[in-house]
């Protein structure tokens, strides 16, 4: 399957390339500081906020905001269950 | 849920020796209930994998992260839940194995060189037939290519290739490279800084680029 160019992807990137700022935080960072981003995250707290460097590499890294997203759905469904 | 404090857990689990077989029993539970969230949350990386095959994926990753999870309980800082660091580690896992499924008959050497393409590939992509913004986007795309030809260096391109042109996940790019996520994150934000240098200079906004490339248009 040609998967190349795919409309989305590229938005993403563009995106990405349009909000990029000169001094970000590595994938490193994410995990050094796991523990404080999903307790944030599931206190429901504005990360842009209280973690601006972590959110904006979350922004930028579709792996670890994949890892982030999945943790916070996983703790909201252990909430209601 | 397993109910028990974070220095319950750690009191449990520390002795090397002889970790309380009833906190092993339930923190392998959870994890395994963890990692089977995590597969069903990504049914497109699991397509085609058959129901026994996700159970016994998740039985692995839960034995793996269970394993991780004894190696580094000197990592735990408490400043989360226990249950919460376990399962960081548990998605973690299962995410790297669903991803060596995914690209496992993956062949750099033979994926296709996306920046050898027109720029009105890029720009005349499915979903992006509005003629307003055709232009732009071809306009823009040039200024790109020209830009990555010129500024970036060879692994640049060629991570930039495989990850935004043909999709392939950034940790597999990494591992198949031989460099961890954090130097190809660098590298990718090194490329970033310089094709928005590139676009500034040739008189583009930010906002123009968002909007020309907006998914909706």
């Amino acid at each position: 399957m040609d998967n190349r160019f795919e409309p989305e992807r590229l938005s993403e990137w563009l995106r990405s390339i349009a909000t990029t700022e000169d001094n970000e935080v590595d994938c490193d960072a994410i995990v050094e500081s796991a523990e404080r981003l999903v307790a944030a995250g599931t206190r429901g707290d504005d990360l842009r906020i209280v973690l601006p460097d972590l959110a904006l590499h979350l922004e930028h890294c579709p792996d670890c905001r994949e890892w982030y997203e999945t943790l916070i759905a996983l703790a909201q469904d252990e909430s209601t269950h | 849920m397993p109910d028990r404090t974070n220095a319950g857990w750690l009191d449990a689990l520390r002795p090397r020796d002889a970790p309380d077989q009833q906190a092993l029993t339930e923190l392998r539970a959870y994890l395994e209930r963890s990692a089977l969230f995590t597969i069903r949350r990504r049914l497109s990386a699991a397509h085609g994998v058959a129901s026994d095959e996700i159970d016994s994926l998740a039985e692995d990753s839960a034995q793996e992260a269970l394993l991780l999870v004894l190696e580094n309980l000197g990592s735990f800082r408490g400043e989360a839940r226990f249950l919460t660091w376990a399962a960081a580690i548990a998605v973690g896992v299962v995410m790297g194995a669903l991803r060596r499924r995914l690209w496992r008959d993956l062949s750099l050497e033979h994926m296709p060189d996306g920046w050898q393409e027109p720029a009105s590939s890029a720009a005349r992509s499915s979903g992006w037939e509005h003629p307003d913004l055709a232009a732009q986007r071809t306009e823009i795309w040039s200024v790109i290519k020209e830009v990555v030809q010129r500024d970036l260096t060879d692994r640049q391109r060629q991570v930039l290739n495989l990850v935004v042109i043909n999709g392939v996940d950034s940790e597999e790019v990494a591992e198949r490279i031989g460099v961890s996520a954090g130097a190809l994150y660098k590298l990718t934000h090194d490329a970033r800084r310089k094709l928005k240098a590139g676009l500034v200079a040739r008189g583009f906004s930010t906002h123009e680029i968002l909007q020309a490339f907006s998914a909706q248009g």
